[in-house]
């Protein structure tokens, strides 16, 4: 062979990617270049191969074709090989080549042998296999789903949907594309949509929406529908995926559940007004009753017998509204639903009243209260929720107090109040003190104490409604004392 | 003006007549109405105005509201000062929206009701007007 179409071979071999092997054959098949890629390739170095056939050195030639192409090349031809899959004799490799074969020509134009390039392709092919499988792994797990998918690409344009998307809305991938999915949403809810996901889109944030989406049978659905922005692996953002899922029936649910608590809240209010109508005519006339009899005719054991009784109903009374109200207060807590109407309220005097209010209670108790409210306790309070603390904390002292004196006292602090109920009653141990404040707790049993047990969780829930705190200091014989601490201005 | 009359309205019969007895012990003359409408006709076909309106919220018919709008546009009844009694708990926080001169929420105690009827009904200028 010609040195200068040797060098011309050199040359191109220097111009091949990475991983190419040369080759080339006379007339005859007989090698007379072998590229020092073909050498990694095949195993074999030139000395080994120059000068004897290609087919001699590779047998597979034959079978994989390859001999022939490279006779069509000798008559003049290009020939591309397409990928082949062999096992290399010499390296036992099994990999995915693929060769193309030319004439070669000298500097008159003759052709004087074939060239061959080879290329390993082992690599590109498993990784495209990958791909694939990665691919066909996501369609899957993607229309096995039973949320609905969807993707975009960087062109806001939806590019794919999955089966359960398709089944959904009982549409073809084709009519789904695009802006087609736009059909499918309710033409009420489509404007908000897409501007909620415009602008997602271009901020590149997640976003997440609800609209309703036409079911294949025409029933328009709630669906919540959660988007997030795709990015590849070096960063670039690649569109967005998001999944939708069927809220209509939780949504059906939340209304009702609404349309039940109104209810409630009208039956409360109602039921408030029916008992206490009746309670406030008992009330007037008991203390009418007292008043004639303690005014009316000559000083008489059943002058005074009729002034004791009806001083007792008249407590009873007071105390029956005390528990319609408490029963209003719990129906509400327990559902959480407790709006303040705050106001600026001074503390000192809703004690002094609450005090002056339950002096005949604290009377029938063998009881007193001490009380001097030496200045205003300044705060934006609910009031009547702060007199519910205030005579639940009374009432509690006087029922647990033995007949002793409950001191009261309150105080301002610099952004707090702090009101302090103290009685030297029964006390409490330190395991019933972390009980007293549970709903229908109380720390001695029932038989000997009654009420529902729900003084001081109502104390404790409207005093954390507020966002204070209370909490109790107390011993077994000792009494206790329990303490509010209350923001005077509600936290922003 | 009867400085010692007073009008209540309530949709409740025997609160209507344990009040009614109450205060006329303390010799007051006492107007009843069972509802807002019910009270505007006895306010206009009556030539003694009342020194005080206690008045119920939840009524038949016309409720308190109702009767605080109507009254405001009437000239001739619009400065007669309202006292609410009502079982609503929120009683003092509506009672400012409804722009009346005091509130007692039921159940009201006697003295309680007497010292509001005193204060307005007095021989000093009662409050609100």
């Amino acid at each position: 062979m010609d040195d200068a179409i040797i060098a011309q071979l050199r040359t191109a071999e220097a111009l091949l990617g990475e991983g190419d092997g040369l080759m080339a054959v006379d007339p005859e098949l007989r090698l007379v270049f072998w590229g020092a890629q073909m050498e990694a390739i095949f195993g074999m170095r030139s000395e080994q191969v120059l000068g004897r056939t290609a087919v001699e050195v590779l047998p597979f030639m034959v079978e994989t074709g390859a001999e022939a192409r490279l006779r069509e090349a000798l008559a003049g031809k290009r020939v591309e090989s397409g990928e082949r899959r062999f096992v290399v004799p010499e390296t036992r490799r099994r990999g995915t080549y693929e060769a193309r074969s030319l004439p070669l020509y000298d500097a008159s134009g003759r052709i004087v042998g074939a060239s061959a390039v080879v290329r390993d392709v082992t690599e590109t092919r498993a990784l495209a296999a990958q791909l694939r499988e990665t691919e066909s792994r996501f369609r899957n797990m993607a229309n096995a789903s039973p949320v609905l998918l969807w993707m975009s690409g960087t062109d806001s344009l939806c590019t794919f949907f999955n089966q359960t998307w398709l089944d959904f809305t009982g549409r073809s991938l084709d009519q789904e594309q695009g802006v087609g999915w736009a059909e499918d949403v309710h033409f009420e809810d489509l404007p908000r949509c897409i501007a909620i996901y415009e602008r997602a889109f271009s901020a590149r944030e997640p976003f997440e929406m609800e609209y309703r989406l036409r079911r294949a049978d025409g029933e328009y659905r709630w669906v919540l529908d959660r988007g997030a922005p795709r990015f590849t692996e070096d960063g670039s953002f690649a569109g967005y995926i998001g999944s939708c899922v069927d809220i209509d029936d939780r949504k059906n649910i939340e209304a009702r559940l609404r349309e039940s608590v109104r209810d409630r809240e009208d039956f409360l209010s109602v039921a408030s007004h029916e008992l206490r109508t009746p309670l406030t005519s008992l009330l007037l006339a008991l203390q009418k009753l007292v008043r004639d009899a303690s005014r009316e005719g000559p000083d008489s054991e059943t002058q005074h017998r009729v002034v004791r009784d009806a001083t007792r109903a008249v407590a009873q009374a007071q105390r029956l509204d005390e528990l319609v109200e408490d029963l209003l207060d719990i129906s509400r807590l327990a559902s959480g639903r407790i709006e303040l109407a705050r106001a600026e309220v001074d503390l000192a005097a809703i004690v002094d009243t609450s005090v002056e209010r339950m002096t005949e209670a604290a009377r029938q108790a063998g009881s007193t209260f001490a009380f001097d409210p030496r200045e205003s306790v300044l705060g934006r309070w609910d009031r009547s929720r702060l007199e519910r603390v205030v005579t639940n904390l009374l009432s509690n002292a006087l029922k647990y107090g033995t007949g002793k004196p409950v001191r009261v006292s309150v105080r301002a602090e610099v952004d707090r109040a702090i009101l302090a109920v103290q009685d030297e009653g029964i006390g409490i141990s330190a395991d019933d003190q972390r009980r007293i404040f549970g709903r229908f707790e109380r720390a001695v049993s029932a038989r000997n104490y009654s009420g529902f047990g729900l003084g001081l969780w109502i104390v404790r829930e409207l005093v954390e409604a507020h966002g204070g705190s209370v909490e109790v200091h107390s011993a077994p014989g000792e009494g206790a004392t329990f303490t509010v601490s209350l923001p005077r201005e509600p936290s922003a | 003006m009867d400085r010692k009359k007073v009008m209540v309205v309530d949709d409740d019969d025997a609160i209507l007549d344990v009040i009614r007895d109450i205060l006329e012990d303390e010799g007051y003359r006492v107007a009843t109405a069972t509802n807002g409408r019910e009270a505007l006709d006895r306010l206009r076909g009556d030539d003694t105005r009342p020194s005080l309106i206690l008045l119920d919220l939840m009524m038949p018919v016309m409720d308190g509201w109702a009767f605080r709008s109507e009254q405001a546009r009437d000239p001739e009844l619009e400065s007669i000062p309202v006292v609410v009694l009502s079982a609503d708990a929120n009683v003092r926080s509506k009672a400012d929206t409804l722009q009346v001169s005091g509130y007692l929420r039921k159940p009201v105690g006697m003295q309680e009701l007497l010292d509001v009827l005193a204060a307005h009904c007095g021989e000093g200028t009662p409050p609100g007007s």
